[in-house]
Order: C-alpha cells, then structure tokens, then sequence
C-alpha cells in the first residue's frame, strides 16, 4: 500500500471505523480508535491485503480489535502502563454508559439501544458499515455467510418488536418495500 | 423448516431501515458529535514524524503526556524534592516515589544497568513448582483479586506525598460483570514493604466503586487459555494484537502485558501459570534479577524485561518460587524520559497481588 492508497483508504474509511467505534466507545474514544486503528494500518502497510476489496474488511477488523482493547483498558483502569490517569479513566467510564445518547436520536431509540446485548449492537455496528460485503463481514464475527444472515434477520425482528414495546404500537413490518 | 437462504443485501437492508426507524442512527459522522479527525496529510506527516516509534510506545505517548503534566504540578505544589537522598536507601529520590525494592542481582542503586541473569532456570523452577501445585478445590463461581497498587500519577496530591497505595478488589462474575472497589490503604513503610492483605484498610471508605455490565468480560477466559506454552503464545499474541509476533523484546513485552491483565482480572490456575512460566522460557530480552522480598515482604524472584522500544522502563514481575504463582509487577523508570521530571531510577507503579480465589 502506497501512500496515496493510505490516503485514498483513509478518506473512505475513517468516518466508517468512527461510526463502528462510537456503538461502544464515547467520541473521544472513537477518535482515539481512528488514529489507532490507522496507524496500525501504516505500521503494517507493506503487509497488507494483496486484494485491495480486502482492505475494507482487513481494516475494520482491527478497528474492531483497538475498540475492544479501549474497553478492556477503561474496565482495568490500573492495568499495565500505569500512566493513565485515573480520573481521566473514570470520567472515560462514565461516558461509555451514554452511548446511547449518542446512537440514539431520540428517548425511544435509546431505550431500543439499551436492550440490545453487546453482541447484537456490534452486530448492528457491522451492519452499518457500507463497503463491506457479506462474506467480510461473517468473517469479521466469525459466523459462517448464512449464520450471519440468519442473525441479522433476527436482530432486524427484535429491533422492531422492541421499538413497538417502546411506542406501545404494534410490530409493523419495517421492510418498506425494500424486496 | 425454512431451506432457503436469507436474503443477505435484503437483510441489512431492512435492518438498517428497522434500526433507523427505531431511532437509532446509522450515518453518525465525526462533527455530528463535535469531534474532528485529523485529515489524511496531517496524519500521514504526522506517522511519517513518529516512524521510529513502535505500537505499544505510540499508545502509551498520551498516557505521557498525562503524566507528565503529573508530575508538574507535583513539583509546583513543592512536594518535588529533587536529589533528596532517603535515610532508608542509597536510591536517590524526587518526587515521593517508593524506595526500589533490592534485587539478588540488582541492587536498588542499581537496577537501571544491572544486566541480571539468565532466566531459563528460574522460570523452568516456577513452571515445575506450579505444575505441582494442588489445583485449588473450588474452580467455579465469582473470581475474587485483591491486589495492592501503586501509581505515581495517585489520585491526590496527599496520595503521592505520603505514599498511599490503593487497596483494590475486584469480584467478576460468571456472567461477565464485574464490581471494582478501591480504597485506601496503609502509607507505605520508609523501605516500600509492609503491604496486608488484612488490615485497617477494610475500614476505610471506598475511593472507587464501579460496576460492568454482564458480558463485559469473558469471565472463562483465563479457565478457557491452552496450557500448551505454544498454543499460549499464540493465544496471547491474538488476545492482545501484538503487532511484533516474531521473537523480540516487542513480542516479549507484550506478553508480558497479557499476563499482567490475567492476574488482575481473573483467577490463574496453576496449570496456566505453568504454561506462562513454560512460554516465558523461550521469549527473548526477560532476565532473572534474583530473590527479592516483595511489597507484601514475601519471598520473591524477579523476572525483569526492558522492551526496546521503551528502554527508559524496566518492568519486574514477581513470582513465588515455592508455588510458581505471580505475586506482582513493577515498573521502573531507569533512563530519563523526556518531560518527565522524574529522576531514573524511581518506581513508576507497582502492583501486590494479596489474593485470588473463587468465592460463592
């Protein structure tokens, strides 16, 4: 990857990986996840996917690996490099718990988001995400093509039961003539 | 029984209007939420300036920074007593640091340059005496860590002065929850010892009291790791994305962050704790710096590795020759730092680990 691929890869997808970050991070954080997860990408540039299709998907997932170390570091805020300050990381923890607010536009929406488990929300997270296709993505949670349909389908059904429960309307099909 | 295949570009489709429709949205970009991200030349130039820097030190450069803000208003507070010699030691100490513990082959005055030794023996010893340890008769339920830390960027002024550990208990549940309490603990004695695990600290009122989430964490993780030191390796490596998977002092100090992070979350069998020992055998840079008595006054060995990307630390873990189980870390600041008021060599943290056990 040449420079002007690096730069070309980071304008498509820096607000992508700042999206996928900010379903489990804060904004500082999600900002901290981009620059990470692109300087990662710089590091390794000369080993980096052959297929350029792949870069997408070979990107994301480290995203996805600096997202998780960010919570594991906020969760044992005295791990290892003990340079952090602590209430810094307190304050951090504090705004991991208002995601939701920043997910979600409205109360409903919200309450919709905080039932999801963290794995329905990084399934949704995935899903937000354009440029990459079915086959990158089930790789990306490790589920086969077909189990990573199954699950989004019933991710889409829950989502729907659940804002009916916040509305107190009735679970109306959502699929707006999309077939 | 439904045989035909979901639809997948229909399906995210459909999930993504669902989600929408639910109100939570998809298309959130950066200003949206008030932050900017650097343009792509800015960060080019700006990884082009850091080349020479490697993962772990880049990640740790705000940490720094935090840091060394710090340690300035230590000193503008005047608690900074710069080239003060303590009447415990021969260390030369600054800010209120923790006297540098004694080591069999590296003395506190000089563990910035003590080579240490081969560790291949002792960490075969460790590795044998926990394969012999007895497998602890309960393996299930809430991993209880009690662990004794200290830090030099202490959440008080006073913290630091006095040198004030912070008492830490953790209980991670089955389900991935965890509770976090902290308190403080007893200033700690002119020759940095004198850590309990009982003691008035159960008194005194928690600092910290925080909770996660079921699902937080994996609480099978460390139950679930292979005890093949190979597969182990391998298995860290993964875990923490170490970038440098060759051997190295990179790969080695990432290793040795993974193993920090197990003993403070979880509970370690002694079977892992052999394989650990096993794998630390065949990684490059760790040295043996020898018997010491640790912040608990326990018999110790130390195992010490410097990362070459970060030669300005060396970090210690201690482990209980007799059982093979970790009994802490410490992090040493042995070459200056630039910024950083502190004077090598000086304690940057350490951490007593007092208990770790299943409860109900």
């Amino acid at each position: 990857m040449g420079e002007q691929e690096f730069a070309e890869i980071y304008g498509r997808l820096c607000d992508s990986v700042f999206r996928f970050a900010l379903g489990r991070l804060s904004p500082d954080q999600a900002k901290d996840v981009v620059s990470d997860t692109f300087e990662v990408v710089w590091r390794k540039r000369d080993a980096c996917p052959a297929d350029h299709s792949e870069w997408p998907a070979w990107i994301i997932g480290i995203a996805r690996n600096k997202v998780m170390q960010e919570i594991d570091r906020g969760m044992r805020k005295h791990h290892d490099a003990r340079f952090i300050e602590d209430q810094s990381m307190t304050a951090e923890l504090v705004v991991m718990s208002d995601v939701a607010e920043v997910v979600a536009d409205s109360a409903s929406g919200r309450w919709v988001w905080n039932q999801l488990t963290p794995a329905e929300r990084e399934l949704l997270d995935i899903a937000f995400i354009d440029r990459l296709d079915r086959d990158q993505a089930a790789k990306l949670l490790g589920l086969t093509p077909s189990a990573y349909a199954t699950r989004l389908s019933r991710l889409r059904q829950r989502i729907v039961r659940l804002d009916a429960d916040s509305t107190g309307g009735s679970a109306t099909d959502t699929t707006g003539g999309l077939r | 029984m439904n045989s035909i295949p979901p639809d997948w570009d229909f399906e995210v489709r459909a999930l993504r209007a669902a989600a929408e429709q639910a109100g939570i949205q998809g298309s959130i970009r950066p200003s949206d939420v008030g932050v900017e991200l650097e343009s792509a030349d800015e960060l080019i130039t700006r990884l082009k300036a850091a080349n020479s820097l490697r993962d772990e030190l880049t990640q740790r450069r705000s940490r720094r920074r935090r840091l060394v803000l710090i340690a300035s208003s230590v000193a503008a507070a005047g608690v900074l007593v710069t080239g003060v010699i303590q009447p415990w030691g021969s260390t030369p100490v600054q800010a209120a640091t923790p006297a540098v513990l004694d080591y069999q082959f590296a003395a506190a005055d000089t563990i910035s340059i003590a080579p240490g030794k081969s560790p291949a023996n002792a960490l075969q010893r460790l590795s044998d005496a926990a394969q012999n340890l007895r497998t602890p008769s309960k393996t299930i339920g809430t991993q209880y860590v009690l662990t004794d830390n200290w830090y030099a960027n202490s959440d008080t002024e006073t913290e630091r002065a006095a040198l004030i550990p912070q008492i830490t208990e953790t209980w991670l549940t089955p389900d991935g929850s965890r509770r976090l309490v902290e308190r403080r603990g007893q200033p700690i004695a002119p020759d940095g010892r004198g850590l309990a695990a009982d003691g008035p600290w159960n008194e005194q009122p928690a600092t910290a009291d925080e909770a996660e989430p079921a699902g937080f964490f994996d609480a099978d993780l460390a139950a679930s790791l292979p005890t093949d030191p190979d597969a182990l390796r391998n298995e860290l490596m993964e875990l923490a994305d170490c970038l440098e998977t060759d051997p190295g002092t990179s790969r080695s100090f990432c290793l040795y962050r993974q193993i920090l992070m197990l003993h403070e979350i979880y509970v370690v069998s002694p079977q892992l704790d052999a394989a650990i020992w096993e794998m630390l055998r065949d990684e490059q840079g760790f040295r043996l710096l020898g018997k010491v008595k640790d912040r608990a006054g326990r018999v110790g060995v130390g195992i010490s590795i410097i990362d070459d990307a970060s030669p300005e630390f060396r970090q210690v873990l201690i482990a209980d020759p007799k059982t093979g189980r970790l009994l802490g870390s410490e992090q040493i600041l042995i070459a200056p730092v630039e910024g950083n008021v502190l004077e090598a060599p000086a304690i940057m943290s350490f951490t007593a680990i007092l208990e770790s056990k299943y409860i109900d």
